[in-house]
């Protein structure tokens, strides 16, 4: 159930940053620059310089690269190494990393596998807490004659008050695909089975030692330039609780 | 699925005797009220069932049976069910019953089926069933609903231990019945007043006498004597207490007096008889309840002004004239009395107002809370069966759920238009090759149905409006915020998760189709995040929600919330649906885009 969710990555002390991370099946230096590339592509004519830098240290510490988060438009993205073949994708935006859109557009950009992990605990009681989900997207290469380049999604979230189980593509041979038919929504994809799939797919998100292996470092692209006016800026204390206690 | 094998015999047991039961009581049943009226009666039912044995996996059918019923709800019918699929893998089961209905003079019943199953497609073996049903029902005019729990055993018939138990709760409605149900429940109970007004008019009245009512003939109490009286010989047909004998009907004494009397005023004028004047002193004494009683009797001097002006123009003016009258008026009185108070009439009205106050869901559930309280009904006072209306509650209940279920299952079905899923990638590999679909692959929920493809991507542009309104061009005109709706208001702010925005808006391929490819347009070619299809409306960078409305597209570009709506040329709702986005974030773009229709 989403509400016993032990062992998130840091106590879940960075949410809602890492909340909802995204994976690129590619190194943490490739991947950034890739991403800069094609950031720079539609930053460029509006003035925008990108920029790709270094930055060492612990995970901890490299998170706090990203601050202060942001509302409006993204500043900052941190691209993480792991001591798998993964690296690790999360942003500054206030409510949370979004990681949907940039993994299915790289996924197609660089041909390449990549992933949007969720694992939200659902706390919510009266206006306090937030609404949980358990969620692991695939995105895959662009395909001959498919629009979309989704390859696998198996979602379970309270979506304003309703609990719903989302499913597309097809099965990994992993997957536990009997407790789909759960008579509760919420058991049909649970944290456990979030972590035995990414198990299987060489991925350990939650635990800390995962990322930053020694004699690596994580790359911050980091954007300066003019910016709408409705950007505003937020400590990790002012977002956690607006959208996580 | 096939149960243990040491309860095979008990089982197979269980099911031929329900399969003979079936074929050979039900007959004896049916005779057995050989004073009952057979009528033909047509059910519909939904119910949902699970297999015995293996994993809960409840699954919907539906029947439609045609049945000859006896007035209480016994005899035979014929029962045609369906089975949809478990999963957009699975088959069709068709399977066709005879049914024996047991009823007694309570609300339960009980059936015995047995039938056959088959599964045209992929084609599988005949299967025997059988089976029975226990539940309880209400029978009210001329529709009757059940509710009620059923057990089926269906079976390969030369492998009769091979078969699979499935155990369902469902429920029905009837269409057919003539008259009301003799359960004592739902009887409408008679009132002691009531049948005081069951005035027959021998109840006011000594018996008749056989001969013409001349010599029972009198003048009206307090009226002085007409003049024509000695030479007037009225005859039977004109005294109203004869007539209402004669026509009993209220009904038909009202357009009786309607076609006749009425108008034909100057030869009802004459003093009442003794059997009208009766009647009247009988049902204007004060020991007649309120409700019921009549009018007193009129006199010349008590003539309204309406009364004289309508005696004036029909009679003409005078003493005599007046008398007259008022010997009319109160026949007319007499019979409006008679059939206003009339048990049928007032059987007729409480029917109506029965039904006015049911017709309303919230006051049938606050009178069904009365009554199975006080065992009265709220304002008519009249007893009635407290199990009867707690049974008519839940049972009302089990339909409205039933029904909502049915919708819910018959609505268009999401996955239309859904473009087929990408082969995952093997790890080490730029793409997996394609490999053969899992037998063991559940059906997504809801499962899709089979849509028609969608346009050649590669013909599929970015929408133009899409396009424009990006570009600071915005073709859709933007309105002015109004006041939002409560529910909007009221919503809590907190936002939830992202969804698949694979997911579909619409019955319409070419409007999912044309949706995914403004996706892929605003994430490969715009960096524009946020992006969800479907779910309620958010401010920009998933701030919080403002409203329970679900735009088909949002997202952030730029630092600017958009909304995107896609209609067909055909559809009014986008203005609508325009105007209460705007009135939930007037900083939002909305941009409406219409598809023209396959």
């Amino acid at each position: 159930m989403t509400q016993e969710m032990k062992g998130l990555l840091l106590e879940d002390r960075w949410a809602p940053v890492t909340s909802e991370m995204g994976f690129l099946e590619l190194g943490a230096e490739q991947a950034a620059q890739a991403f800069a590339t094609w950031e720079r592509e539609v930053m460029t004519p509006r003035g925008i310089t990108v920029e790709v830098l270094p930055v060492s240290g612990t995970l901890e510490q490299a998170l706090s690269r990203l601050l202060p988060l942001t509302s409006g438009e993204r500043r900052r993205r941190l691209f993480i190494p792991t001591r798998s073949t993964w690296t690790a994708y999360v942003a500054d935006q206030w409510t949370g990393t979004d990681a949907a859109s940039p993994m299915s557009a790289m996924a197609r950009r660089l041909s390449i596998r990549c992933l949007r992990v969720v694992a939200v605990p659902h706390t919510l009681r009266g206006n306090q807490g937030r609404y949980g989900g358990v969620m692991l997207d695939v995105f895959g290469p662009e395909q001959p004659g498919q629009i979309s380049n989704t390859v696998r999604v198996v979602e379970v979230a309270n979506d304003g008050g309703r609990w719903v189980f989302v499913q597309s593509g097809e099965p990994f041979p992993f997957e536990q695909v009997e407790q789909y038919q759960a008579r509760r929504v919420r058991d049909r994809f649970t944290f456990e089975m979030l972590k035995d799939y990414l198990r299987h797919l060489g991925l350990a998100p939650f635990e800390e030692d995962f990322y930053m292996p020694p004699g690596s470092c994580a790359w911050l692209i980091q954007k300066t330039g003019p910016f709408s006016t409705l950007v505003r800026e937020y400590t990790l204390e002012e977002a956690r609780a607006a959208h996580v206690l | 699925m096939r149960g243990p094998g040491t309860s095979q015999p008990s089982r197979l047991h269980v099911a031929g005797s329900l399969l003979l039961l079936a074929v050979f009581v039900a007959p004896g049943a049916q005779a057995s009220d050989e004073t009952g009226q057979m009528r033909a009666v047509v059910g519909a039912g939904v119910s949902q069932g699970t297999a015995l044995g293996s994993a809960w996996a409840p699954r919907t059918s539906y029947s439609l049976s045609l049945w000859g019923l006896l007035e209480a709800g016994q005899g035979l019918g014929a029962r045609l069910s369906l089975l949809p699929p478990a999963t957009s893998a699975g088959a069709w089961e068709l399977s066709t019953d005879a049914v024996a209905r047991f009823t007694g003079e309570g609300p339960l019943y009980f059936k015995a089926m047995g039938g056959v199953a088959v599964t045209p497609r992929p084609w599988w073996p005949p299967r025997l069933r059988a089976g029975g049903e226990a539940g309880v029902h209400a029978i009210r005019g001329g529709i009757g609903l059940e509710v009620g729990l059923s057990g089926v055993y269906a079976f390969p018939p030369s492998r009769l231990s091979q078969g699979e138990g499935v155990l369902s709760l469902g429920v029905g409605i009837l269409f057919g019945f003539g008259a009301p149900s003799r359960t004592p429940a739902l009887a409408p109970p008679q009132r002691p007043w009531a049948q005081q007004s069951a005035h027959s008019p021998q109840g006011a009245l000594p018996p008749r006498s056989p001969g013409p009512s001349s010599a029972a003939e009198a003048r009206t109490a307090g009226l002085s004597p007409a003049p024509a009286e000695g030479g007037h010989q009225p005859s039977a047909e004109r005294d109203v207490i004869q007539q209402i004998l004669l026509i009993r009907k209220p009904l038909d004494v009202a357009l009786w007096w309607a076609s006749g009397p009425w108008e034909d005023l100057a030869h009802w004028s004459h003093p009442l008889s003794e059997w009208e004047r009766k009647y009247a002193e009988a049902m204007s004494a004060q020991t007649v309840p309120e409700a019921l009683r009549m009018w007193p009797l009129v006199t010349p001097q008590r003539l309204t002004l309406e009364q004289r002006e309508d005696m004036e123009q029909r009679l003409g003016t005078g003493a005599a004239a007046a008398e007259g009258y008022a010997h009319w008026e109160n026949r007319r009185r007499i019979v409006n009395h008679y059939v206003l108070t009339h048990p049928a009439t007032l059987q007729q009205l409480l029917g109506v107002y029965g039904l006015a106050r049911d017709f309303n869901p919230l006051h049938f559930a606050l009178e069904r809370g009365w009554q199975m309280g006080s065992g009265q009904e709220m304002f008519t006072e009249q007893k009635v069966s407290q199990l009867g209306a707690a049974q008519e509650f839940f049972t009302a209940l089990a339909v409205g759920v039933a029904a909502g279920k049915l919708m819910t299952a018959t609505r268009p079905v999401p996955g239309w238009g859904v473009p087929e899923p990408v082969e995952p990638v093997l790890p080490g590999k730029v793409a997996a090759p394609p490999t053969p679909p899992r037998a063991t692959a559940p059906a997504p929920e809801p499962a899709p149905a089979p849509a028609p493809p969608p346009p050649v991507p590669s013909t599929l542009a970015p929408s133009p409006e899409l396009v424009q309104a990006l570009t600071g061009k915005n073709p859709t005109p933007q309105v002015a915020a109004g006041p939002r709706l409560r529910q909007d208001v009221a919503v809590k702010p907190k936002v939830p998760r992202l969804l698949d925005t694979g997911r579909p808006i619409s019955p319409s391929p070419r409007q999912n189709a044309q949706l995914q490819r403004d996706i892929k347009y605003l994430k490969d070619e715009l960096l524009a995040e946020n992006i969800r299809v479907n779910q309620q409306q958010l401010t920009m960078d998933n701030g919080q929600r403002v409203g329970i409305n679900r735009p088909d597209l949002q997202f952030d570009y730029q630092g600017q919330r958009y909304h995107v709506e896609y209609d067909s040329p055909t559809s009014s709702r986008g203005p609508a649906h325009q105007s209460r986005l705007t009135s939930n974030d007037p900083e939002a773009i909305i941009i409406r885009i219409i598809i023209p229709e396959e």
